[in-house]
C-alpha cells in the first residue's frame, strides 16, 4: 500500500465509522412488536388455508351423513352455501397433517377467519362431524 | 425478570450469540430482544450509509429482525449471527434500490450528523467526512457494500463474501475498485490531505 493509499485510508475510515453504529432508542420495541405482527399474520394464514379443505370436507360429509338434528341442515340451500364458501377462502400454505391437532390449534387461538359462515357454532359443528367420521 | 442462563460473560460475544439463537428457536423472546438491542446499531448504521437516510434504514432493519425470527428453527449454529444479520440486510438493501429505480423519487437527504462543531478547523474535517460519505453512498452497490463491510463494520473478506454470497477475489476487487473511484471523486479534499 502506497502513500496516497494510506492518506486515503485514515479519513476514510474515520468518516465511515461515525456510522458504524447507530444506537436508536425505542428500536428493541418496534422490532419485538413487528415480530409478533408477523407471527400472527403468518398464523392467520395457516389457519385460513387450512380451512378450505376441511369446509369442502365437511360438505362433501353434509351430503352422505345422516346429521343429528341439532346439526347440520343438509337441504340444497346449506349445500350449495358451503360449497360457494369454499370457493371464498384462500389457500395460501399447505394445511398440516393432523386434523384434530390443526382444529385444537385453530381454536385454542380464538382466530376464527371464515366469512363466509355465518357462525362459530356453525364452524364447530362442521368440525365435530369431520372429526367424529375421521 | 433475570434468566440464570442470561448471565454469560460476553467474552465470546459470537458464542453468546449462538446460544441465543438457539434460545429464539425455541421461542424464548428474551433472547431475542437481547439479539435485537445488540446488534441493531451496527445494521442502522450500515444501512444508514448504503441508503443515505436513517428512518428507511430504520424499516429495513426491523425487517432484517423480521426474516431472522422466521429463520431461527433453521439456523445453524456454525455461522456467525452478524455475518447472517449483514447478509439479510445487504438482500433487503439490493430489494430497496430495485425498488427505487423502478419508482424513482426526489433524493432523500442525509439525516443531520450529531455533534456538528462550529471551530473552524473541526467544521473543515465535518465537511472532509460528509464528503466522503456522500462519494461512498454514490458507489456502484458492489464497491459500496464492500468497502463499508471492510472499512466500517471491520468484516473479513472472508465474512464479506459470505454476506455478498461471492468468492474473495471478486470482494478485493470491489474492494479495490471502490478505492480508487473515492481517490477520483474526493479530488481537490484528496489533494489536500496528500
Amino acid at each position: 500500500m502506497d502513500d496516497t493509499d494510506l492518506n486515503l485510508e485514515a479519513p476514510l475510515r474515520d468518516a465511515l465509522r461515525r456510522r458504524r453504529e447507530l444506537m436508536v432508542p425505542g428500536f428493541t420495541d418496534r422490532a419485538m412488536a413487528a415480530i409478533q405482527r408477523d407471527t400472527r399474520r403468518r398464523k392467520v394464514i395457516r389457519w385460513v388455508s387450512i380451512s378450505a379443505p376441511l369446509a369442502g370436507c365437511a360438505a362433501l360429509l353434509a351430503l352422505f351423513v345422516s346429521a343429528p338434528s341439532d346439526g347440520l341442515n343438509p337441504n340444497e340451500a346449506d349445500f350449495a352455501r358451503l360449497i360457494s364458501a369454499q370457493d371464498k377462502v384462500i389457500v395460501s400454505t399447505p394445511h398440516l397433517d393432523d386434523t384434530e391437532a390443526l382444529v385444537a390449534f385453530a381454536f385454542s387461538e380464538s382466530m376464527v377467519v371464515a366469512p363466509h359462515l355465518d357462525t362459530t357454532d356453525s364452524l364447530e359443528k362442521l368440525m365435530d362431524l369431520v372429526l367424529s367420521e375421521s | 425478570m433475570l434468566y440464570s442462563h442470561m448471565d454469560v460473560p460476553e467474552s465470546d460475544p459470537d458464542a453468546d450469540d449462538r446460544r441465543l439463537m438457539l434460545l429464539v428457536a425455541t421461542g424464548d423472546g428474551d433472547a431475542l430482544r437481547m439479539i435485537v438491542e445488540r446488534h441493531h446499531g451496527r445494521l442502522v448504521g450500515f444501512l444508514t450509509s448504503q441508503l443515505g437516510a436513517q428512518a428507511v434504514a430504520e424499516e429495513l432493519a426491523l425487517e432484517v429482525f423480521v426474516r431472522l425470527h422466521r429463520a431461527a428453527p433453521r439456523w445453524r449454529p456454525e455461522a456467525k449471527l452478524s455475518t447472517f444479520l449483514f447478509h439479510i440486510a445487504h438482500n433487503l438493501m439490493l430489494n430497496e434500490h430495485r425498488r427505487r429505480a423502478r419508482k424513482p423519487t426526489s433524493p432523500m437527504e442525509s439525516a443531520p450528523e450529531p455533534g456538528d462543531d462550529t471551530h473552524a478547523s473541526n467544521r473543515a474535517v465535518a465537511d472532509i467526512q460528509e464528503a466522503f460519505l456522500k462519494a461512498v453512498e454514490g458507489l456502484p452497490e458492489e464497491q459500496r457494500t464492500a468497502i463499508l463491510l471492510l472499512v466500517q463494520q471491520d468484516l473479513s473478506y472472508e465474512e464479506i463474501g459470505k454476506v455478498m454470497k461471492v468468492s474473495v477475489p471478486s470482494v478485493k476487487t470491489w474492494v479495490h475498485r471502490a478505492r480508487l473511484q473515492l481517490r477520483k471523486t474526493m479530488g481537490d479534499e484528496f489533494r489536500i490531505l496528500s
